[in-house]
């Protein structure tokens, strides 16, 4: 096993890890399986005998190695995991889990021991450039439904906001709604802006959260190139997921193409329209909640402005789930997990529906089309009339409330 | 009290010796890992002197007072573990604090003892020998006995914790409750040097009651007849030291070794904390 893929922190935090337990609970993988082989504390207790199975003095001395049945442990752990990085907020001696568990999928790619589905999605998107199983000529085709767009579909040479749409809401029609939303939006604050079109390629996200991390370069390079080209000054995107590739892994992975422009998330861009009074927000009446989505929240920061924008619509009702901010649980559509284990990942968004049904709302808003279709099937399942809905939308309902 | 000098010059050294090899054995399995520069491989040595270098460019930087309000809050405090739940943070300072502060008072008290001329301790010693080479003073006393029932009160919390624990899984593994259990029973021993120490020295008990527990106990063992205490507490003294000089000394070659790096990787995270949020 390539144990000498970790890095030398990594390492140190494996020996510091103090297996305390306080992980175990919070895990949503463990919560939806009941499973404690695939909880971060037994991951890192299985990283600890393969560290010291793979270059321990007894190991060396007897000539002890992994068996394929611990490495089979290993890897089903790892892919089980939804990279939601709860484990890591309540960490007592702040172990970056997230890095080590992206690290392990690596390490089991290199290894050959990962689900075989993800050939299947990694030989997608190397063909067609995006997850779906369509062209990458269809990603604006759900534009076809918007009013009054133009002839060039905002597919331009030069604009000064990029769109970047994601694959899931290009090709997914149940989150159709979200990138309709957001082109009518920024139609009614009369923003110049654009789109990339079929020249859009998935932001790499699926590739690296799966451990193909080489692969996903090329996605970077591209995508950079292609909004540097239009001269824009802000490039804008709906998908959290995209978002922390775009504002946290491109820079850290591709040194070689500057980017010349900035990187918000839809919610961080709506709300600055808000707040210039760019887009005019009219009541509505409705309770809500928020669940904020792992990648935008816990692993970006981002908790304030969907939360700013939801407060700024008048008559809408906000109440909190019990477990929110940084200590929000995973939907269950993290991680690849819904394509590797469909059942944990239903599992996992049931316990979600309930903590939102216990809020009494009508609507649960969210920033993420993932989160939206599988918060949207978890509540269905459970006969519950509250809506997913996306925050897009809900602005978008409120724009057009006054007219 | 019969000691030989030359044989607890040689268990500290060997322990010593060993433990220092024990945390180089350690680091040197860390840097079998990839530097922050990324894959491009470097021998090992050349790892270690670049992660000193970062380690010194971060002491003298600006991020110095966060890494020492990081060391006081995650490496003293246990700041994280406080404000999950008090009664988990007050088994584990019992337990931290009370091992940490019995083995560097051992230490002490053992390098004391072995460098004291002629084994004896009396007014015209060095004062270092006469602070730490006897239980009759005051301080060493009060410390070795303290610790000791800071470490077996956190034990015995953690049992009673356990008990009424309903999700068991929830607790500490097996290997790490040994540990629980091999600290207390060093320290069992060494109550029962405490204790033969001042039944065989005839300590008055306004020194001995400096040291409670040792005290009451040697009042307990004062109706066993016949013992030579000062026999008894030689073997004992012999006992505590080595078993927690090799326990101490296997600390960076197991499983235990979160008790050494845990704080360590507590504080230098808290330096990176951020990284990846905006």
């Amino acid at each position: 096993m390539r144990l000498d893929k970790l890095k030398i922190k990594q390492l140190a935090e494996i020996d510091a890890c103090t297996r305390c337990g306080n992980c175990l609970d919070l895990c949503s993988a463990y919560q939806g399986s009941k499973d404690v082989s695939i909880s971060p504390k037994k991951k890192m207790e299985k990283l600890k005998s393969a560290v010291s199975k793979e270059y321990g003095l007894l190991s060396k001395i007897f000539k002890r190695k992994l068996t394929e049945d611990e490495m089979e442990a290993i890897s089903h752990a790892a892919f089980a995991c939804t990279m939601c990085s709860r484990c890591e907020v309540d960490c007592h001696i702040n172990i970056k889990l997230q890095d080590i568990w992206l690290k392990l999928r690596e390490i089991m790619v290199d290894e050959g021991k990962y689900p075989p589905i993800m050939n299947m999605m990694r030989e997608r998107l190397k063909k067609a450039r995006n997850v779906s199983f369509d062209t990458n000529e269809g990603r604006t085709d759900w534009i076809k439904a918007v009013p009054e767009i133009p002839e060039n579909k905002y597919i331009k040479q030069k604009a000064e906001v990029i769109y970047f749409v994601g694959c899931v809401s290009s090709f997914s029609p149940r989150t159709f709604k979200i990138p309709r939303s957001i082109v009518q939006i920024l139609q009614s604050a009369k923003v110049d802006f654009g789109l990339l079109g079929d020249d859009e390629w998935c932001c790499g996200f699926p590739l690296m959260s799966s451990g193909f991390a080489k692969d996903f370069e090329e996605f970077a390079v591209h995508n950079i190139e292609r909004v540097n080209k239009t001269g824009a000054r802000i490039l804008v995107t709906s998908c959290p997921s995209c978002y922390h590739m775009w504002s946290h892994t491109y820079p850290d992975a591709v040194k070689d193409v500057k980017m010349n422009f900035k990187v918000l998330h839809m919610v961080q861009y709506l709300c600055m329209l808000a707040k210039e009074r760019k887009i005019k927000l009219n009541p509505l009446d409705s309770k809500v909640t928020y669940h904020d989505p792992c990648d935008l929240g816990r692993n970006s920061g981002i908790y304030d402005e969907p939360r700013d924008l939801i407060k700024m619509i008048p008559g809408v009702e906000f109440v909190e789930l019990e477990n929110n901010r940084e200590y929000t649980t995973c939907c269950g559509g993290g991680g690849n997990v819904e394509s590797i284990d469909t059942e944990l990942s239903s599992n996992i968004a049931q316990i979600k529906a309930k903590e939102i049904m216990a809020t009494g709302a009508d609507s649960v808003i969210t920033a993420c089309q993932q989160c939206v279709r599988t918060i949207a099937t978890a509540l269905k399942k459970e006969k519950s009339k509250i809506k997913a809905v996306d925050i897009s939308q809900l602005i978008l309902d409120s724009i057009k409330a006054g007219s | 009290m019969i000691i030989n000098q030359t044989a607890l010059w040689i268990i500290f050294g060997v322990c010593l010796f060993l433990f220092c090899l024990g945390f180089l054995y350690r680091v040197s399995i860390w840097m079998e890992g990839t530097g922050d520069e990324g894959t491009k491989k470097r021998s090992k040595c050349s790892k270690f002197v670049k992660c000193m270098g970062l380690f010194c460019r971060t002491f003298f930087s600006r991020k110095a007072p966060v890494m020492i309000k990081s060391f006081f809050a995650d490496g003293i405090v246990h700041g994280n573990l406080l404000r999950d739940s008090i009664l988990k943070w007050i088994i584990h300072m019992f337990m931290f604090w009370g091992l940490a502060s019995f083995t560097l008072i051992t230490i002490l008290h053992v390098i004391a003892i072995a460098a004291a001329p002629n084994n004896i301790i009396d007014g015209s010693s060095a004062w270092f020998v006469m602070v730490f080479g006897t239980l009759e003073n005051r301080f060493t006393a009060l410390v070795i006995d303290l610790s000791k029932l800071a470490i077996l009160g956190g034990a015995f919390i953690a049992v009673v914790r356990f008990l009424l624990l309903r999700k068991k899984y929830m607790s500490v593994e097996l290997k790490d409750k040994s540990a629980g259990v091999i600290i207390s029973t060093i320290a069992i021993f060494s109550f029962i040097y405490e204790a033969a120490f001042f039944l065989a020295n005839q300590t008055p008990v306004a020194k001995a009651a400096f040291a409670p527990a040792g005290y009451v106990l040697s009042l307990i063992l004062n109706f066993i007849p016949g013992v030579n205490w000062s026999i008894l507490a030689t073997i004992f003294f012999y006992a505590y030291i080595t078993a927690l000089f090799l326990f101490a000394t296997y600390i960076p070659y197991g499983k235990y070794s979160h008790m050494v790096f845990g704080p360590v990787v507590a504080v230098y995270n808290k330096l990176s904390e951020g990284k990846h949020k905006d």
